[in-house]
């Protein structure tokens, strides 16, 4: 990214900082490290504290930061090197990130070229060049509604195991867009003592990490009725596996018998009972059953991330520079319509010119833009700013 | 609750009230002579503790009840006096496995009343009659740690937030919280010159038997690692750093700390990571360092278990001598056929 194009976005940022009158801050901010990326590839400056939402909120319209971090963790002195901080517990924020999930439509928005070769390809990068098997790439990738609509669904898939099994209902969670590609959901008030065993556990749980299918029910030799939390809930996810797409037919021909054979299955699911299921179907056939079924129920919460008790997160309300999107609060009761590409837009403006080298077809606030390649666009500000922070444009006045 | 109770378990706060109401008990007084009685029994508690790894609790015991439950405090006085975490461990445990024996068959009201006691949040069960209700921030306070599969919050019964457990696994809990109290009370710092003579005299004694019992299960001599005895997730790491590929931070621990307990000096970690793409040398030598506890806090790091490294897809899925192990520096032990340490 060149000079002009930094300019541009800070002049941006810090005109949208100093437009704020409030900002959102975590509860006893003077014990929270701050973290901020200052510029495009300079080094994260760390170990900030502050003691107020009012001296953040200056220090972001002075320094119009390209990105703005703060600890999940609570120390006593936030602004000493790790080992002397003095920790004393930390919110637990669960991090759900499009990337992770598998996603058809990244053949449609996001390609690799070879860095010795020049090969190029759509979708994600291949492990070596299928050309000349080097492995360096440059990378476009983009975010589409498709993406981000994967990435609700576990959204929707952990806040109902948050309720259900944890007891953690609605008001004590909140749900962020992350500004980028994904959500990440804070727990408010409780649990915020757990060390990283304990969190573990919990990641664990939510992903299906450690499951014994002898110890929930499934045993190899008669399944009968699914016990506990898991059990139950790969039950129920039989059920609507079995109840959409059926079981092959075993009494070809005769319609009456087959649903009544369907019916009995799915009253044994119903009941948390798979053995109906497990005598209608091969041994292989429920076995995979049984692995979609966890598949699907399994949440995909990014492990490494919500095990972290010095994890640093982007702060609520503040810009994302890898998009120029906000990281913003979803009220649970809007989430169903809520729109990254639309209602995380905060940076909107009158037209500006830029250089676009790589864009692939994209929408953003209502607008469809590009595929670009290598040509001169008069965009959108919200639309520049984006295209400048995928860094597949330069400012050009 | 009764007294023959608080001389079951004489880590209840309630233990310490009742008995001061019965008698003002202050450390300069356990020399004189009606205190006897209560420094033999908290002599033979911590000895006990060394040799059967429990503390027993005979009936005839339970009649002095006054100076058995006043042993207790006594003899966490001895074991703060010795000042040895490893004894602190030993000498907790051994109390708290006391206490499970009779909490496993306790009436369901004072194991509540415990529970309440000891911070855990339990009721008895919506479920099946005589078990119980756990909530799940307590079970994952202290049965995290637990490795068998069943323990795992994953493969528990969980509701609304509670976990239900059978008496026995309630009674497994408690001992945990227990083992947390009994060791946080020998952590309270005493030397032996607070105590009177005749009981410093018994500590000495105390001190001398420990040492040689620790000498006997003393440190076992760590195996050095080398290409025949790396576990899998190690192997695979280092060949990847071999081909020049990038090791996320987590597998960067792993690594290091691996490496670092197991014989490597720091100058030839710092080797290995040389050849990495993105090596920078002043900053991985700084972090090496650290984590070898050259620096810093001095504490040497350990490596993930393997549960941990599972989580974070550092695992590459164990081989059979995996399958004996929870923790990847036992994997040279094991594999020589050991036990593991
Ligand atoms: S089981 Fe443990 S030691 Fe074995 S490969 Fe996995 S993490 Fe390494
Ligand atoms: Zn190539
Ligand atoms: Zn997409």
């Amino acid at each position: 990214m060149n000079e002009r194009s930094i300019d541009f976005l800070k002049q941006t940022f810090s005109r949208y900082y100093s437009s704020l009158k409030s900002l959102w801050v975590p509860e006893e901010i003077e014990k929270r490290e701050f973290g901020f990326f200052l510029g495009k590839e300079k080094a994260m400056v760390r170990h900030r504290s502050f003691d107020s939402a009012e001296k953040l909120l200056g220090f972001l319209a002075k320094e119009a930061p390209f990105d703005v971090y703060y600890s999940i963790a609570t120390y006593d002195s936030p602004q000493e090197a790790m080992s002397e901080k003095g920790w004393r517990g930390a919110d637990v924020v669960f991090d759900i990130d499009a990337d992770h999930l598998g996603r058809q439509c990244r053949e449609e928005h996001d390609m690799w070229v070879c860095l010795a070769c020049g090969k190029e390809g759509k979708g994600g990068k291949p492990a070596s060049c299928p050309e000349c098997e080097k492995k360096d790439f440059h990378e476009v990738n983009w975010v589409c509604g498709k993406c981000l609509e994967v990435a609700k669904l576990e959204v929707y898939k952990l806040l109902e195991v948050l309720e259900e099994d944890f007891g953690i209902g609605d008001e004590n969670v909140e749900v962020y867009f992350s500004g980028h590609r994904g959500y990440h959901v804070h727990v408010q008030g409780r649990l915020s003592s757990i060390d990283q065993a304990a969190r573990k556990e919990l990641v664990d749980y939510l992903t299906g990490t450690g499951l014994d299918l002898g110890l929930v029910g499934l045993g190899a030799k008669s399944p009968g009725r699914l016990v506990t939390g898991w059990g139950t809930r790969i039950a129920r996810s039989l059920y609507e596996i079995v109840n959409e797409k059926g079981i092959g037919e075993k009494h070809a021909g005769d319609k009456n018998l087959e649903a009544k054979r369907k019916r009995r299955i799915l009253e044994g699911l119903m009941a948390n009972d798979v053995e109906a299921l497990s005598k209608n179907v091969s041994k292989k056939d429920f076995e995979s059953l049984v692995s979609l079924a966890i598949e699907k129920v399994s949440v995909k919460v990014d492990p490494v991330v919500t095990t972290d008790v010095h994890r640093l997160f982007r702060l609520p309300e503040t810009i994302n520079s890898k998009t120029g999107l906000l990281k913003r609060r979803v009220p649970l009761e809007s989430l169903s319509s809520f729109d990254p590409l639309e209602d995380a837009v905060v940076l909107k403006g009158d037209p500006v010119k830029v250089s676009v080298k790589r864009a692939p077809r994209f929408s953003l606030s209502g607008g469809t833009y590009g595929p670009y390649a290598n040509e001169s666009a008069t965009v959108p500000r919200e639309v520049a700013v984006l295209l400048l922070c995928k860094e597949a444009a330069e400012y050009s006045g | 609750m009764s007294v023959l109770r608080y001389a079951k378990y004489p880590f209840l706060r309630g233990a310490a009230a009742f008995v001061s109401e019965q008698v003002d008990l202050q450390l300069k007084e356990l020399g004189k002579e009606e205190f006897k009685p209560v420094v033999r029994r908290a002599k033979q508690r911590v000895m006990q503790a060394l040799k059967q790894r429990r503390v027993v609790t005979e009936s005839r015991e339970l009649v002095d009840y006054v100076s058995e439950v006043l042993s207790f405090p006594t003899a966490v006085a001895m074991v703060s006096a010795i000042n040895d975490d490893r004894l602190r461990s030993v000498y907790s445990l051994s109390e708290a496995k006391a206490a499970y024996e009779s909490l496993k068959d306790e009436d369901p009201k004072t194991l509540l009343a415990i529970s309440r006691e000891l911070g855990i949040r339990a009721k008895p069960s919506a479920g099946p009659a005589r078990d119980f209700d756990l909530d799940f921030e307590d079970y994952l306070l202290h049965a995290a740690r637990f490795h068998q599969p069943r323990w795992k919050l994953v493969n528990r019964k969980l509701d609304r937030g509670m976990v239900q457990v059978t008496q026995r696994e309630l009674a497994r809990i408690l001992q945990e919280a227990i083992q947390r109290r009994v060791y946080e009370k020998t952590t309270v710092p005493l030397s032996v010159e607070d105590l009177p003579e005749s009981v410093s005299l018994e500590v000495g004694e105390l001190r001398e038997n420990w040492e040689k019992i620790k000498r006997s299960f003393g440190a076992r001599e760590a195996v050095k690692d080398d290409e025949t005895n790396r576990p899998p997730c190690v192997k695979r790491m280092l060949e990847r750093l071999s081909k020049g590929e990038h090791l996320s931070h987590p597998e960067r621990f792993a690594l290091t700390t691996y490496l670092s307990n197991s014989g490597h000096a720091v100058e030839e970690i710092l080797g290995l990571y040389s050849s990495s793409p993105d090596f920078n040398a002043a900053r991985t030598e700084y972090q090496v360092r650290h984590l070898a506890g050259e620096m810093g806090s001095r504490t040497r790091y350990k490596p993930p278990k393997c549960s941990t490294m599972k989580t974070q897809g550092i695992c590459p899925g164990g081989d059979d001598v995996c399958q004996r192990i929870r923790h990847p520096l036992q994997y040279p032990a094991a594999k020589l056929g050991g036990k593991g340490g």
